[in-house]
């Protein structure tokens, strides 16, 4: 193979040049050069194997088409000319403070909250919504492919080199354990079985296990290439099918999994037993939008509260009452936006729209609860008088029932409604 | 009583929507249909049909009858060719002129795809639909795939540029569709 020296010149496509700063690390496939280009500090992944003159022109192309919206992804900007039988791509410098998601899994790094755990699943749920939207599929999610920032939740998507237009032929099938069935079973990949990976990631990251590794899985006698099809190709059966339960997490062995499950609002169980359900598992085309996932996710954060006795982050249920301090919680006001009903504990912060920036905070000040307007525009707020008031950004309005709030964001009109909870 | 209430697709079928410009429409739609069903079964005294229609080298019927959103697959199309969308509104206008007579019909919601400008005539077509009363009261919306998207005509057809989208703003073309559709 050829290795890079510091302050090799490489020149690249179209006409730019790359001069190596230092080496940032190595993997498997490549070494990662810090890279000078045009005064712009960025990443040079530089690929051991020489590779195919389908993929090289598969990396030109992600460069011309660009990369979804939003700045999820560490997207290739250039490629490089062919030197001596070799090849690279600049990308983005990954910022400090991020961290693979393999290492959460191995509890390596921790979330500093499960605010900041579930803002992770909704970007990353974000990230692939605007990839397939841009006509791409990225046929090799797996844990090693994001980093995730562990207080804030914010996500970035790597090694985009074996995104491809959907349909396309691709080179790759994935890794073990997130491959949908139908590629374990030699198709290829494609957006429907990135969905099904999706669902594997977010499973792991709330359940911190494998959705299809339960009691029957554990008790193939080793995991051979013939074992493997079985569980996770041919004959796969979710932990918590409904309809199945050969294949429940075993308490002694998959401790996480049989844990965590019972934490989670009902709405999220659901969706699980719908994605890994027999046909979903099955039918590729039966899987859900990333749209579907990201309203599920909503549906957490709307109801993630701190317990105004024990101060812990929990899950507003409808017995009203801590799963960790077991004492009773109602909240005084509930908000209604849309099909949305969303409980009003001091602190909670509100997302109106989807682009995960939260736009109302609640707070107590003075001894009154008031909803403190965190977005750029102002709101017109109606009282049950009729009468309206101008609601201005940092500013904050005390609640009162039946209220209504008048919000647009992003040319989306939202309406708050707040309701005064009867005891 | 029963009412009826079309929605029309007008997707560009082009030589320049092959790849990534038809992937990413299929995936608009892909996020749409739900959206639809759960429309459609939340008023179920509001029949919602679909109709496609395909403009390349011609127009062309893809559904053509109105198909009911429950019995509605999607499935990508193929595209070559130049990019007659005077031809699809010739289609659009049949359709509509027949419609416009018909009081079980409310105004319909017209969504045109495209990622060119129309390479046959189209002004005479446009000028007859804006004589329907149904097209005028349509809610009207153009989703621009890539950067080449003759805006200009996609507003002609729209009547404002706030009705014009690009795929990645899924939420904004929802909402539209939305506030459309429920009555
Ligand atoms: N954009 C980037 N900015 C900063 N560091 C990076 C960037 N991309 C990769 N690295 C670092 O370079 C090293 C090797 O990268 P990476 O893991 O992507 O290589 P790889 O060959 O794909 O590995 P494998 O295939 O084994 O996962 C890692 O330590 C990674 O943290
Ligand atoms: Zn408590």
């Amino acid at each position: 193979m050829k290795e890079l020296s510091i302050n090799e010149v490489i020149p690249l496509q179209g006409g730019g040049k790359a001069r190596v700063k230092a080496e940032l690390g190595r993997g498997g496939q490549g070494i990662v050069y810090l890279v000078d280009v045009h005064v712009k500090m960025m990443a040079l992944k530089w690929y051991h194997q020489h590779k195919s003159e389908q993929f090289r022109k598969n990396i030109r192309n992600l460069v011309d088409y660009g990369p979804p919206m939003g700045d999820a992804f560490l997207w290739p900007r250039y490629s490089t000319q062919l030197i001596e039988g070799h090849f690279g791509y600049v990308m983005d410098l990954r910022p400090e403070g991020y961290y693979e998601f393999g290492q959460y899994l191995l509890n390596r790094q921790r979330f500093g909250s499960v605010f900041a755990m579930i803002q992770a699943a909704m970007r990353i749920c974000d990230g692939f919504q605007k990839l397939h939207l841009k006509g791409y599929s990225y046929r090799d999610l797996n844990d090693g492919n994001f980093f995730i920032h562990p207080s804030s939740g914010d996500v970035l998507i790597c090694d985009n080199d074996n995104v491809g237009l959907d349909g396309e032929h691709s080179e790759i099938k994935g890794k073990p354990g997130y491959m949908a069935p139908e590629v374990v079973c030699g198709g290829h990949p494609d957006t429907r079985s990135d969905r099904f990976s999706l669902a594997v990631i977010l499973f792991f990251l709330f359940m911190r296990g494998h959705p299809l590794e339960g009691k029957w899985a554990s008790s193939c006698p080793c995991l051979t290439e013939k074992f493997e099809r079985l569980i996770y190709g041919e004959k796969p059966v979710f932990v918590y099918d409904p309809d199945n339960d050969k294949n429940r997490p075993d308490p002694d062995v998959h401790r996480n999994v049989a844990r965590c499950w019972g934490l989670y609002p009902e709405r999220l169980r659901e969706q699980f037993q719908q994605e890994f359900s027999n046909t979903c598992l099955h039918n590729p085309t039966e899987r859900c939008v990333e749209m579907e996932w990201k309203n599920v996710i909503e549906h957490l954060r709307d109801n993630l509260v701190n317990c105004p006795h024990c101060g812990e982050e929990i899950f507003f249920n409808p017995e009203c009452k801590c799963p960790e301090c077991g004492k009773p919680i109602q909240p005084e006001f509930f908000g209604e936006i849309r099909a949305r009903k969303i409980p009003f504990f001091a602190d909670k912060l509100l997302f109106f729209d989807n682009d995960n920036t939260p736009d109302a905070e609640i707070k107590i000040i003075d001894c009154q609860m008031r909803i403190v307007n965190l977005s750029p525009t102002a709101w017109k707020a109606t009282g049950t008088d009729g009468k309206s008031t101008i609601l201005m950004p940092n500013h904050a309005l005390p609640l009162k029932d039946a209220t209504v709030i008048e919000s647009t964001i992003h040319d989306i009109d939202y309406k708050l409604s707040v309701i005064k909870t009867t005891t | 009583m029963t009412r009826n209430k079309s929605i029309y697709l007008l997707v560009d079928t082009s030589g320049s929507m092959e790849g990534i410009g038809m992937k990413s429409l299929d995936e608009v739609v892909e996020n749409v249909i739900p959206r639809l069903k759960s429309v459609q079964s939340s008023q179920p005294d509001v029949k919602l049909g679909i109709g496609v229609i395909g403009f390349g080298d011609t127009a062309v019927w893809i559904t053509p009858t109105s198909v009911s959103v429950d019995q509605w697959i999607w499935q990508g199309l193929e595209s070559k060719g130049f990019t007659a969308m005077g031809g699809a509104l010739i289609l659009l206008h049949e359709r509509l002129a027949e419609e416009d007579n018909n009081a079980s019909f409310l105004s319909p919601l017209i969504l045109i795809a495209s990622d060119g400008g129309p390479t046959d005539e189209y002004e005479q077509t446009l000028a007859q639909l804006h004589s329907l009363d149904n097209f005028k009261s349509a809610t009207r919306i153009a989703i621009a795939i890539g950067d080449d998207a003759d805006r200009e005509t996609l507003r002609e057809i729209t009547g404002s540029d706030t009705s014009i989208f690009t795929t990645d703003q899924i939420d904004q073309i929802i909402n539209a569709i939305e506030n459309n559709l429920y009555i």
